[in-house]
């Protein structure tokens, strides 16, 4: 698959400093990236939605590259309900209640030459954010352009 | 080199789902830096506002990302997500 880079930054999530980071790669002429996770491919076999905990996923996928947190929207967020539960003194209905996210990241850039636009190279990203209610697993987003994406500019 | 600020995940906390504004919004985290879209299973039309900051420290990558969205018909606050790394770059051949 090839893309321009200017087109794979509209990519979810690309991270910029990866982008820079493609200069200081091409000064060393090196092949770099974040290490890869495994097993993202089994997690509907291995993890149960409600059921497996953090050490199962930490278990499965390594310990997260980083975290965060989620309040997806749903049609259960509506302004009466909000309303009520402020009447009732609380600050939101108890389903309102956010996710934690645990974000594991793949980046590797491979194979830079020069050309005369400037730089090809190879460039794969995989992301995958695992999301938790409490200690236990609630769902995940992954995404991969592991087809050996070519970046150029 | 760093790119963007750090999204200001600490003044979520001063919008309330459905109640607040666009305009709440843009007051509590300022403007954002990019915008797109997303329908959700069985939700409305969300417009997603970005906000990001990468830094590269060394060979450390800094990557903080937020998106909020905002309800397309109701024009109020209806979530968020964010998530943040500190990823080393290493030689992997």
């Amino acid at each position: 698959m090839k893309s321009h880079l200017r087109a794979s930054l509209k990519y979810f999530a690309l991270p910029l400093g990866a982008v820079l980071a493609l200069g200081t790669v091409h000064v060393r002429a090196a092949d770099v990236g974040t290490g890869a996770f495994r097993a993202a491919q089994a997690i509907e076999a291995q993890l149960k939605r409600g059921v497996s905990t953090k050490a199962d996923v930490q278990k499965l996928l390594g310990v997260p590259n980083g975290s965060g947190a989620a309040l997806l929207p749903s049609p259960a967020f509506n302004r009466e309900r909000v309303v009520k539960a402020s009447e009732a003194g609380l600050s939101s209905p108890p389903d309102f209640a956010q996710r934690e996210i645990w974000y594991y990241e793949d980046v590797a850039v491979t194979d830079m030459k020069s050309a005369d636009a400037g730089y090809v190279a190879n460039l794969q990203q995989q992301i995958l954010l695992v999301f938790f209610t409490g200690d236990l697993f609630d769902g995940y987003f992954w995404t991969s352009n592991s087809a050996s994406a070519q970046a150029s500019r | 080199m760093k790119a963007g600020t750090p999204p200001p995940v600490e003044r979520l906390a001063q919008l309330k789902v459905a109640l607040s504004t666009a305009a709440d919004v843009r007051s509590a985290l300022g403007e954002p830096q990019g915008r797109g879209a997303v329908r959700l299973p069985q939700t409305g039309l969300q417009d997603v506002w970005l906000y990001e900051y990468d830094e590269l420290e060394g060979l450390t990558m800094h990557l903080r990302m937020l998106m909020v969205f905002v309800d397309r018909e109701s024009a109020r606050y209806g979530g968020y997500m964010w998530f943040s790394s500190g990823q080393l770059l290493g030689l992997i051949k």
